[in-house]
């Protein structure tokens, strides 16, 4: 479940148009640097509410447990050349169970995740000097470390004060993004590999997104993403989940950063599977230079 | 009643000899056992649950007693069990086994069973609202 949100949050820190300098202002993501941007620091927080989820068939199918949670993540950010920053994400977690009797909470740290950005060409406007008109590439590393609360760890029935997965995860992702004009876009495709007991635990995850820049303080994107989760070994299973998401971006350049997220998993049969289907709301503010 | 999504669920387990009469009873894998299992509430939801367990022999379906049985719920398609082992307690043959599931999903409930006839186990799968 967590991962499923760690890597969502990975996939997401690929705003189209942050590869130029100075467009940071602009950009979906604070973890993400522009060329001139040295280093930010902010603060997310992203609020979840379940309402359903996908059967083991894909069908919609009501749940008996009402499943909240209230994710709140220090972020931070170093760009130490022009072609390569290192990402941390220190998240933490509030749950809130409840089964139509008292709800029942729980909290705790979350899994520390660890990233490096590898930014390797430069984006040039369209028709400057006549090159480039194509997407660049971005590649990114990480490690999912286990600092939070496993289920093993835990002692909530409900696993309400499980934050965190086990094993140390390996994340992986490419993608290509693009401004043209005033509309950035990007596809990225990432994933992340990590031991869970005698199995391994794999999360795949594609996800798009289109902006539109509004002035140069404002941007607006809409976004979507499908995601699995797989247990590689005997007796594995596997579950899926198909998200679309807005968000809205206020940015001031080399100085702070302010964004609002929406985001609902979608209610069509066959987008999901085994999984639970949630609607999301996040605001975050960062600061930069 | 559960009886029916259990059954639906064992397409991989024995058939039960023609002259046994084991009437909704599911048969273990090497075919010693064959179990009754009635589950609270039907259909199962999260939270507690309370199993009802009777083992029979799988043979010619008499009740048995005095056998162990383990009871292990497994989330295959998100890795995890459940937060505190199963208690199960014996009487007089019915054997009611108490847990909580901790989320909706597709569970596995793993029951192993050695008695008279030695060990054997059966795996079936539960939709949890």
């Amino acid at each position: 479940m967590l991962t499923a949100a760690l890597l969502v949050a990975l996939l997401t820190a690929s705003p189209a148009h942050a590869g130029a300098c100075c467009v940071g202002s602009t950009s979906v993501v604070p973890a993400r640097l522009g060329e001139c941007e040295r280093w930010v620091l902010g603060l997310s927080t992203v609020a979840q509410r379940s309402v359903g989820r996908w059967d083991s068939s894909g069908q919609l199918s009501p749940s008996s447990l009402q499943d909240d949670s209230l994710t709140t993540e220090l972020i931070g950010g170093w760009r130490w050349n022009r072609k390569a920053q290192l990402g941390l994400s220190v998240p933490t977690l509030i749950n809130r169970k409840d089964l139509g009797e008292e709800p029942i909470w729980g909290s705790g740290l979350g899994d520390v995740r660890l990233s490096g950005l590898w930014d390797p060409l430069n984006e040039l406007p369209r028709g400057v000097e006549g090159v480039r008109a194509w997407p660049v590439p971005i590649f990114q590393v990480g490690l999912r470390l286990p600092t939070g609360r496993t289920w093993e760890e835990a002692e909530g029935a409900l696993f309400e004060d499980v934050t965190g997965r086990p094993g140390t995860g390996l994340i992986l992702a490419a993608g290509l993004e693009r401004t043209l004009d005033r509309t950035p876009w990007s596809l990225n495709l990432g994933g992340e590999l990590a031991p869970d007991g005698e199995h391994l635990h794999s999360v795949l995850g594609l996800d798009a997104s289109l902006g539109r820049t509004l002035g140069r303080r404002f941007s607006v994107s809409a976004r979507a993403s499908h995601q699995q989760t797989r247990v590689h070994g005997e007796d594995s299973g596997a579950t899926r989940r198909s998200s679309v998401g807005i968000s809205a971006v206020h940015g001031v350049p080399l100085r702070t950063r302010s964004w609002l997220a929406l985001d609902a998993d979608l209610p069509v049969p066959g987008l999901g599977q085994n999984n639970l289907r949630a609607v999301r709301a996040g605001v975050g503010v960062a600061v930069l230079r | 009643m559960l009886f029916l999504t259990l059954a639906l669920s064992l397409l991989a387990c024995h058939e039960p000899e023609d002259d046994a009469d084991l009437g909704d009873a599911l048969l273990t894998e090497a075919g010693h056992y064959a179990l009754t299992v009635e589950h609270q509430p039907d259909p199962p939801i999260t939270g507690d649950a309370t199993l009802l367990v009777q083992i029979l022999d799988g043979q010619d379906g008499s009740l048995l007693t005095g056998s162990s049985l383990v009871v292990t719920p497994w989330m295959p398609d998100h890795g995890h069990g459940v937060m505190e082992e199963p208690v199960v307690v014996e009487d007089e043959g019915l054997y009611t086994v108490e847990f909580a599931y901790s989320m909706p999903g597709t569970w596995e409930l793993s029951f192993e069973v050695d008695g008279a006839h030695g060990p054997d186990q059966l795996v079936v799968t539960v939709e949890v609202q």
